[in-house]
């Protein structure tokens, strides 16, 4: 297989992408940001089902358990953009979003024992506002920046007891920096503009559990749990003119999540599936207090797939696998006046093979809501896009 | 395999690179949802001089490009000339003293030749000031003077030759320049003409012409000073209700506000000190444009006396007297004080043409009721924290 070619076009995608890329949502200014639930471009063309699905040309990054089927070595990476429309009473802004969405990587040891390690993103910070006020007859503009986010690098075993069940288990180890900066400026040309900034550092260890069982070849089952992560953190504050010689030590609270899924395969080439993951999030705490304002997310998800054929002689057409999906569920934190806010998606996705099943391109694309303005003072119309590539061969062969 | 792993890699790390980029476009849609326990504060505060006060120092005038003599206000100058490479022999028939004026401060009037002494011991143009010149008694007699031309523009006098002989003759006079005055005790007014320092042409500035008559052959010989000061005093109660800022005769102001009450965390936005002009004491008028500079102080040994006392002369900022206040920017120096880089002993305000200039502003000390000076302090906060 042809590496760099694949490499090169991934790039210059990702070049036609971020000619324009900027803030994200003022809902991201809570606790450790907006969470990522990114799962592989496969799961997220299909409303996110990630639980329940394994794929030898895929690698799972939610359930370690996922990854029984992976029979070559592989390397996945994935990008992610996001357009974010979001309006309230006081107008309308717009915001494009896109990075890097994480690498997965995965070697089959054999003997049902596979493992993998790659880097994800966990939350992202991405916000911005601007109020204008004055003082006596002095004009000026504050504004609040945030930006920054965790991410995960985990290591994920996953050994297949039998032939219909396997269990996975994945170490991670959370970092991410979260700054937030706050400028004074005045109209007036004599003063001297204000600039406070707050980084704070986080690092900590999580495990994530999982489990996939096929009780017969139609219908898998999958689960995972994640217990509670505790991150240490150390935020620094600094303006213009000094840093604080001591940055304070603190500690975020992640709240456990565990979520069950099933696949059904309906006949040879459809799999519909259906997933519900809850994390506690009303359980966040920083410092050891609970984060007011925020309550449980209870994400369901529906989704299927028309799956493609894998004979490399079948016709483009039907070598192609097409995904339809749908996802409900709160966002983490309510609104001023304690309302939930909903959000939902509608996801669709396409599966294109590359060098006779070598290498696979997804493509996903996502059209969701959150919050209305009639009862949360808040709606957000996004829309995304995740492309991944992912690509192997066979290592630790004999060759003699 | 290997190679195909490092190519991997490395294009891997190429493309994360690529793809992190972000910027931003601000908006206020949303605060309604940006909870914060607070979001920091933008404050005001207005400070009185705790502490302020004027005092006369006597700094040398020797580089101005101007010299002054006269008396106008209590305003009071003389200027030191020295001329020197004299020719070794011959017979003085004749001295002529000559210079241009460049401007008068106040309304000239009578005979504008002034009033010339010898000076009887060394000065140096780089320290010599009203008090060590007459500490040291180094006024000389009276020389007698004949008018050649004299104008408002320029004046031509001459000096006795025995003068000039006595010092080509250095066993019966040394030569330590002459000192020029007017004898009247208030002229009403002061004359201003160029010193060596001045940048234009030689002409300009005050010249010798010696006439020397050598083995029959009269010889011209035309000097200019090879060292020039003004000296100058101005009247100063110590006790006065203002706070003067003036040149030349130097006096300078310092002013002392207690701003222990702003937190160290803020940014100071603006911190601007306001004086209120006592337009009757301004100095030729209050008309001209004046500015001063602003230092700080190193200790508050000022509080009780001048003797020792000193100011950190490597940073300024510089204000101006507009109609009957004066302004000055002072917020680098109270960000300083807040944050603890510098502490606060108080500023000094002096004139930025201190050694060049004759101009005086007076101010009204913490002592009034309506016009004290003021320091006027916008500050911002950051939020207490960051969740």
């Amino acid at each position: 297989m042809n590496f760099p070619r694949f490499f090169k076009f991934i790039i210059l995608i990702t070049f036609l992408f971020i000619q324009n890329v900027d803030g994200g949502s003022i809902l991201s200014s809570k606790g450790v940001g907006l969470p990522f639930f990114h799962p592989n471009t496969r799961s997220m063309g299909m409303g996110g089902l990630s639980i329940a699905i394994s794929d030898p040309f895929v690698i799972s990054r939610i359930n370690p358990a996922g990854l029984y089927m992976s029979q070559r070595t592989q390397l996945s990476l994935q990008y992610y953009f996001e357009n974010n429309d979001y309006r309230d009473i006081n107008g309308n802004a717009s915001s494009n979003y896109s990075n890097f969405d994480g690498f997965t990587f995965a070697i089959p040891f054999g003997s049902g024992l596979n493992a993998s390690f790659g880097l994800t993103p966990f939350s992202r910070m991405d916000y911005q506002l601007s109020y204008s006020n004055s003082i006596e007859t002095e004009s000026y503009t504050k504004s609040v920046e945030g930006n920054g986010g965790l991410n995960t690098f985990s290591f994920s075993l996953c050994w297949a007891l039998r032939s219909n069940l396997s269990l996975g288990l994945s170490g991670h180890y959370f970092f991410g920096k979260f700054t937030e900066r706050w400028d004074v400026e005045y109209d007036d040309q004599g003063f001297f503009p204000s600039k406070d900034e707050f980084t704070t550092k986080n690092w900590g260890f999580g495990l994530t559990t999982g489990f996939i069982y096929r009780p017969f070849t139609a219908l898998t089952i999958g689960a995972i749990y994640t217990p509670e992560i505790n991150l240490d953190n150390q935020t620094s504050i600094s303006n213009l003119y000094q840093t604080e010689d001591k940055p304070d030590q603190g500690s975020i609270l992640l709240p456990a999540s565990w979520g069950v899924g099933t696949t059904f395969l309906i006949t040879r080439g459809v799999l519909l599936g259906i997933e519900y993951h809850k994390r506690n999030w009303s359980r966040m705490a920083i410092n050891g207090t609970r984060i007011q304002g925020t309550c449980d997310v209870n994400r369901l998800s529906v989704g299927g797939e028309i799956l493609p054929n894998r004979n490399p002689e079948a016709s483009f057409l039907r070598r192609l696998a097409f995904r339809l999906g749908f996802t409900t569920q709160p966002y983490l934190s309510l609104d001023p006046m304690q309302n939930s806010i909903t959000e939902q998606w509608v996801t669709m996705g396409i599966g294109i093979p590359l060098y006779m099943n070598a290498a696979q391109i997804d493509i996903a694309l996502s059209y969701g809501t959150r919050g209305s303005l009639d009862s949360n003072n808040l709606s957000e119309n996004m829309f995304r896009i995740s492309l991944s590539l992912t690509g192997g061969e066979k290592w630790f062969i004999r060759r003699y | 395999m290997k190679k195909r792993l490092i190519t991997t890699l490395f294009l891997l790390g190429l493309f994360i690179l690529l793809v992190q980029c972000s910027k931003y476009e601000k908006t206020s849609v949303g605060s309604d949802h940006f909870e914060r326990e607070n979001s920091g504060s933008v404050a005001q505060m207005l400070k009185i001089a705790l502490r302020d006060t004027s005092y006369q120092t006597y700094a040398p005038n020797g580089f101005s490009v101007y010299l002054y003599v006269g008396q106008n206000k209590g305003i009071r100058c003389q200027s030191l000339l020295l001329f020197s490479g004299f020719p070794d022999s011959g017979i003085v028939d004749s001295v002529i003293l000559s210079h241009r004026f460049t401007g008068v401060i106040g309304s000239a009037r009578g005979s504008l030749v002034p009033t010339v002494h010898t000076v009887t011991g060394e000065w140096d143009e780089t320290e010599v000031t009203w008090e060590s010149f007459n500490m040291s008694n180094l006024l000389g007699d009276e020389v007698t003077t004949q008018v050649l031309y004299s104008d408002t523009d320029s004046v031509s006098y001459m000096l006795p030759q025995d003068l000039v002989q006595s010092w080509m003759d250095t066993s019966t006079l040394e030569n330590f320049g002459l000192l020029l005055s007017y004898s009247t005790p208030d002229t009403g007014f002061i004359m201003q003409f160029y010193s060596k320092e001045s940048p234009l042409e030689w002409a300009s500035v005050p010249q010798l012409t010696i006439y020397v008559t050598r083995d029959s052959i009269q010889s011209t010989y035309t000097k200019f000073p090879t060292a020039d000061a003004y000296i100058a005093t101005a009247p100063y109660d110590p006790t006065s209700e203002r706070l003067y800022i003036a040149d030349g005769a130097q006096l300078r102001s310092l002013l002392f506000f207690d701003l222990d009450s702003i937190p160290e965390n803020a940014t100071v936005n603006r911190a601007l000190l306001t004086l209120y002009n006592d337009t009757t004491l301004s100095f030729p008028d209050h008309s001209a444009p004046f500015e001063f500079v602003a230092f700080i102080c190193t200790d508050t040994t000022w509080w009780s006396s001048f003797e020792t006392f000193a100011f950190d002369s490597s940073l300024s900022f510089t204000g101006s007297v507009e109609d009957d206040s004066a302004v000055i920017n002072l917020t680098f120096y109270v960000q300083n004080w807040t944050i603890g880089i510098k502490e606060n002993n108080g500023i000094i305000l002096l004139g930025k043409n201190e050694r060049s200039d004759l101009m005086r502003r007076a101010f009204y000390s913490r002592t009034d009721s309506q016009k004290k000076p003021r320091l006027e302090i916008i500050y911002s906060l950051p939020p207490s924290g960051r969740f």
